[in-house]
């Protein structure tokens, strides 16, 4: 099964922004992003930009954490819920 | 990527040059000092529509873009000796007037932006504080909420133009957390009660550009203040030190410009062992040097400025610029000193220039967290 195109954009912007040179297959959709340090406060700050922009959404101070976007899995999940469209 | 200089581009320089030579004396050089904020200049700069320079007309700005904003203040440096004047503009520009207007509300645009850009008010950015620095988001100032409003407690410091500002742009804690969405941005009024500025805090050069340390002491303020949502005072952060971090040695490249050319004319006149010193080896390779730390300035400034309007990576090359810049510089003033002998050393004008130059590798983020910043695109994992 593909991953979808939500997935898709999350991991083509960490692995430009954070890890160039790094191969996309080392980010699975559920590599854990926060808790490993492939995010750090600063490039989950760049990265909540990054997703509002692209899909016409708004976080709430408390939803940055770990639970709504330690993994790819759970950055789409939180984007559907705020009714973002892959 | 064009850098070639259009014809509206060349018109603009060229009047705001000539303005500049013609009404922007620079007093701090004078045989009396006066270190005092030029606020008649300032007026003078903003009527001529340069602090507006880069804003949409609705909001009194002139609607121009990134590039053709540098180009201008670039040659306002060249005009004017003046530096700290020079920083205050694009201080205000780029952490007053950029949040502000990415980031504020249309009634705060409304309110703030005409008249930060016609001179009726100045506008002041704090954010550093005595524990935090370059660790900027380590602020310990707090916004607690108070039913329609917030209650600010905390000191900042190194507040360029807060002896003579009318707005703050203040950065506090909103969160308990130490995660990225703990801080929010508020506008703030300097007669807002609880709000006192210290005096002027001395320093080294840009002496024009006053700067002092502002305390909150129970400073009640309405949550109609507050810059955009809660929680977005890193973001918002974020976003206009990177613009300050590309444009706001604009006016350091014109300067090294004028640099140059005062240093080539001293080298010709100034004659010893029966000679003009430019024929020297030494001196000449001095005004080279100049002009190659200037060339390489100018291209990093431009290149910077383009980015913010067509490319995606602003961060890293407004980062390079800041760093290219301001070291380019420090190195061109202490030339120009050099090439001066005694008379550099002793209080003349290029004595101030270099005292004016040396804060560049320090505000907006020292060299080395440009660094930093430029290591973390690479994917170097730095703190
Ligand atoms: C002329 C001028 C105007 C200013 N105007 C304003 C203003 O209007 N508003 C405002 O909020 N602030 C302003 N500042 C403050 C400025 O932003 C800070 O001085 C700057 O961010 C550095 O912080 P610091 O002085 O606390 O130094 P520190 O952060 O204590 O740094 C001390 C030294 O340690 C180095 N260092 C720190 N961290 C690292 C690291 N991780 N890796 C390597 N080296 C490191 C620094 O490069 C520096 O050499 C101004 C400063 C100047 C000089």
């Amino acid at each position: 099964m593909s991953d979808s195109a939500i997935v898709e954009a999350a991991r083509q912007f960490i692995l430009d922004r954070f890890l160039p040179g790094e191969a996309a297959g080392a980010l699975t959709p559920t590599t854990p992003l926060i808790s490993t340090g492939i995010l750090d406060s600063l490039s989950v700050l760049e990265l909540v930009t990054f997703l509002e922009n692209r899909y016409s959404i708004e976080f709430a101070a408390h939803e940055v954490d770990r639970a709504h976007l330690d993994t790819l899995v759970a950055i789409e999940s939180t984007v559907r819920q705020k009714g973002g469209r892959g | 990527m064009d850098f070639t200089i259009s014809a509206e581009q060349g018109e603009l320089r060229r009047r705001i040059l000539e303005f500049a030579r013609e009404h922007l004396h620079d007093r701090a050089a004078s045989p009396v000092p006066d270190t005092t904020f030029p606020r008649d200049h300032w007026r003078h700069c903003a009527s001529l529509g340069i602090l507006g320079l880069p804003f949409p007309e609705v909001y009194g700005g002139g609607g121009r873009d990134a590039l053709t904003t540098v180009m201008a203040l670039e040659a306002l440096g060249q005009g004017c000796a003046d530096n700290g004047l020079i920083f205050a503009i694009g201080a205000q520009m780029w952490s007053v007037q950029m949040p502000i207007l990415r980031f504020g509300s249309e009634e705060q645009k409304h309110r703030y932006l005409p008249a930060l850009c016609c001179g009726d008010l100045v506008g002041a950015h704090a954010m550093s504080e005595a524990q935090s620095g370059s660790d900027a988001f380590s602020i310990s100032t707090s916004a607690r909420r108070i039913g329609q409003g917030y209650r600010l407690n905390g000191t900042k410091v190194f507040v360029s133009q807060a002896p003579v500002a009318d707005v703050f742009v203040v950065f506090a804690r909103t969160g308990s957390d130490p995660g990225p969405m703990a801080l929010s941005a508020f506008l703030v009024d300097r007669s807002t009660p609880g709000l006192v500025v210290g005096p002027p805090t001395p320093k080294l050069g840009l002496r024009t550009s006053p700067m002092a340390s502002l305390t909150f002491d129970d400073c009640v303020i309405p949550e109609s203040s507050r810059l955009n949502l809660e929680g977005r005072g890193a973001q918002i952060f974020r976003d206009s030190i990177e613009w300050e971090r590309s444009c706001i040695l604009a006016g350091a490249v014109g300067a090294m410009d004028r640099l140059l050319n005062d240093a080539t004319k001293y080298a010709r006149e100034r004659h010893q062992f029966g000679r003009a010193i430019a024929a020297f080896g030494a001196i000449a390779h001095r005004l080279i040097d100049m002009k190659i730390h200037l060339e390489q300035a100018r291209l990093a400034l431009y290149r910077a400025a383009w980015e913010k309007e067509h490319g995606s990576d602003g961060t890293t090359l407004g980062a390079i610029a800041k760093l290219v810049v301001s070291e380019a510089y420090r190195r061109c003033a202490i030339l120009a000193m050099e090439i001066r002998g005694g008379y550099g050393y002793t209080t003349d004008d290029v004595e101030r220039e270099v005292r004016d130059a040396l804060g560049s590798t320090i505000y907006s983020g020292t060299s080395d967290i440009q660094r930093l910043v430029i290591g973390r695109s690479l994917g170097l994992k730095l703190t």
